[in-house]
């Protein structure tokens, strides 16, 4: 199975992996540690995270054809190269897991209160392997449709909801003696910008060239400024004391917007359902599929299918077991970030550094 | 192969179960669509009075020929605490109640004057609930309120929520939704507006403001005192005023521009200088005698002082009377002094601050009568 994505479409998996899940709790979490400087600790974590995605995918470009397990080898040798990948298994591991129960809590505190969150998840985890089965190439032209309506729909809903909103919510838009709480609410802003280091996953191609660097960085950047438009948008329609009291402020927000020009629909919570599930679907599949792709490069005589079905199985068991557990939940907000910073920043520039160090392995 | 078929058709089967099940399906004609909900507080006791669509007639056969078919139902319960209130409710609606259709929250003076934090908060977490609908005060018997309507084939709820949206629309009335006030209740100063319907003339009116202060109600602001409240909170305000000149009457439409309300904080005082911007256009006279210049200076003038006065007799009730900052100048102030702000005790110091209040009006003589969709 050749893995290969056109660089329109890392912009895409980019968009949809980073801010499908972030979005519809990005608010509340900017809104309770950053207050009206949220912007200014989104901006700056976008910028430190454009330095990420260049570092992620220059790495990606020195090993033309080859995925994060297979480049390893020459740069930290077998045991190595293996203990990195057992690393991100287990992180990705950890956060299929989360972001299940998130999908699986959000449907059911927003739109299915009775369905039990084991039904939403049996349905959901066959889907995701099935696609994870399909590989890269086949997720990433699934990103590329949904996404474009994803964008569109997005952008839109926001827009309507700052003419909905109040402008003297998010004022004023920044305060030099809260400059020491802007800073310290980086912390909140990270988790939103996680997710780059799938893209060590997909082998670069020479079709996608130095251009892939600058596509991502940009696109990662714009995520940010994207991050922004809807923080401050959402603030402006629920307000900054309101906001810290709404876990899904993204939902409960256009929850709150009424459409009245629009005769056919003149609730906009339809939309979400539609493209912005789609979208945490596909950003929850991206990661069943780089757990996929490291399992099938290390259990090389393994069937894709088995190795699907058992991640299916034991992500569906461990669900089961970590849901309405505080500790876990708390674990991934918490010491999650650091893996993850380990996971997006840390290794890759190790790993770029070594081989620009070891410029003979080329 | 077979097996693969088989194994398929399984998986197929297994989940079309949770697909269709889903637990939350019911049938629109299976739930109680609720279109306004009024809590009251009776001595101890909350209750729930709530107005119910009838999709199916549920009047007796001899109604239904007759033509007498009920449009809505009005169900009424009580408790000591609103949990138990909604369990009296529930008792008594022979489907689910369905909140996610409410238009309006109607909130009786009593349950104002005990405090309406709790309820509010209660609705932040009934999940149901759409944080859009509107909030009103009322002083009358709400039962008879939705009583009003119980003939119509408009509920009450849209009956109310239709009269404000029409006000709001050329500014005179402040709407207020459910999660505006969430986020009112949630601030330093907790004082704010929301109007108030009543039975006037044997229909449902707006009547003026309910003062919230403190999560309770405070005082009640009639509507003859509420167009310079309108024109401080609202956006494109229109009245028409009658302005008296020589021995005649100008009828004038007046449309608030622009307006720029900036603060100021020196030596520890508080101040404001408050730019009002108007535009006029004079519709029509008592007598008409055409306008000369000195009569059309002497309407705009007085027209100008009457404005200012609208305004000024607003502040000063709500810095002197009612002693409470629900014109929101604590936002004005927060925005331009954040730090101060945070020290400050906003309540008392809000009575002492100057507002100097300045009115620019243009008139426009008028005597053009062809339709301007730019000035109606």
């Amino acid at each position: 199975m050749t893995n290969r994505v056109t660089n329109r479409q890392i912009i895409f998996i980019l968009i949809l992996t980073l801010s499908s899940y972030s979005i519809v709790d990005i608010s509340r979490a900017m809104a309770a540690s950053a207050g009206y400087g949220s912007w200014l600790t989104i901006l700056v974590t976008a910028i430190f995270f454009t330095v990420i995605a260049i570092i992620n995918l220059s790495l990606g470009n020195k090993f033309k054809g080859q995925m994060l397990f297979d480049y390893s080898k020459h740069l930290v040798g077998k045991f190595g190269s293996y203990t990195v990948t057992i690393y991100y298994i287990i992180y990705f591991s950890i956060i299929i897991v989360f972001l299940s129960l998130q999908l699986s809590i959000m449907l059911k505190a927003n739109f299915l209160p009775k369905t039990p969150k084991a039904a939403t998840l049996i349905v959901g985890i066959p889907v995701f392997c099935f696609i994870a089965y399909k590989g890269i190439t086949t997720l990433a032209r699934l990103f590329e449709l949904i996404g474009i309506f994803y964008i569109i729909i997005g952008v839109s809903v926001q827009v309507l909801m700052v003419t909905q909103g109040k402008l003297e919510n998010i004022l004023p838009f920044f305060n030099i003696a809260d400059i020491g709480e802007y800073i310290g609410a980086i912390k909140e802003a990270i988790f939103p910008f996680l997710g780059i280091e799938v893209l060590l996953v997909i082998p670069l191609t020479k079709e996608n060239g130095k251009k892939a660097t600058i596509t991502a960085a940009v696109t990662v950047f714009v995520i940010g400024l994207l991050y922004i438009f809807f923080v401050e948008s959402t603030i402006m329609k629920l307000g900054m004391n309101n906001i810290v009291h709404y876990n899904s402020s993204l939902i409960v927000a256009i929850r709150d917007m009424e459409l009245p020009f629009l005769d056919f629909m003149k609730r906009a919570d339809v939309l979400f359902l539609t493209f912005g599930f789609a979208a945490f679907f596909l950003g929850i599949t991206m990661v069943y599929t780089a757990i996929t792709e490291y399992l099938c490069k290390m259990f090389t005589h393994a069937k894709r299918s088995y190795i699907v079905i058992i991640i299916g199985i034991l992500s569906y068991a461990a669900c089961l077991i970590f849901d309405n557990d505080p500790a876990f939940n708390k674990f991934v907000t918490g010491v999650g970030i650091y893996l993850g910073l380990v996971a997006s920043a840390v290794l890759p520039t190790i790993l770029l550094i070594i081989a620009k160090v070891k410029k003979n392995v080329l | 192969m077979y097996y693969k078929k088989l194994l398929r058709t399984i998986l197929i089967v297994l989940l079309i179960f949770p697909l269709a099940g889903c637990w939350d399906s019911l049938d629109i004609n299976e739930k109680d669509l609720t279109t306004t909900v009024v809590v009251d507080k009776i001595k101890d006791d909350y209750a729930f009075i709530v107005e119910i669509a009838n999709l199916s007639p549920r009047s007796s056969s001899e109604e239904r020929r007759q033509g007498e078919t009920e449009t809505f139902s009005v169900v009424s319960s009580k408790g000591r605490t609103f949990a138990k209130a909604r369990l009296d409710l529930d008792r008594k609606l022979p489907k689910p109640i369905f909140l996610g259709t409410v238009r309006m929250l109607v909130l009786t003076k009593d349950m104002a004057e005990y405090g309406i934090a709790e309820y509010m908060f209660r609705l932040r977490n009934l999940y149901e609930y759409r944080k859009a609908l509107n909030v009103v005060t009322t002083a009358q018997d709400a039962e008879e309120i939705i009583e009003l309507q119980s003939g119509s084939t408009v509920s009450a709820g849209h009956t109310i929520e239709d009269i404000l949206d029409k006000l709001n629309k050329t500014g005179k009335v402040i709407k207020s939704s459910a999660s505006e006030i969430l986020e009112k209740l949630s601030r330093k100063n907790v004082c704010f507006l929301l109007p108030n319907i009543d039975i006037v003339d044997d229909s449902i009116a707006f009547n003026g403001y309910s003062v919230i202060h403190n999560t309770a109600y405070n005082n009640f602001i009639p509507i003859e005192d509420t167009r310079g409240i309108n024109y401080i909170l609202n956006d494109k305000v229109k009245y028409i005023y009658v302005v008296p000149f020589e021995k005649n009457n100008a009828t004038v439409e007046v449309k608030l521009k622009k307006k720029s309300i900036k603060p100021f904080f020196k030596n520890k005082k508080v101040s404001f200088k408050a730019d009002f911007e108007f535009e006029s256009i004079v519709k029509y006279m008592d007598i008409n005698h055409g306008l000369d210049e000195k009569a059309q200076r002497e309407i705009k003038q007085a027209l100008a002082r009457m404005i200012y006065d609208d305004i000024s007799s607003a502040i000063k009730k709500s810095q002197k009377e009612i002693e409470c900052d629900y014109l929101e100048f604590s936002e004005v102030f927060r925005i331009g002094f954040q730090n101060e702000y945070r020290e400050m005790d906003w309540c008392k110091i809000h009575l002492d601050a100057f507002i100097d209040v300045k009115v620019t009006l243009l008139m426009d003589p008028g005597g053009q009568y062809d339709y301007n969709p730019e000035i109606n």
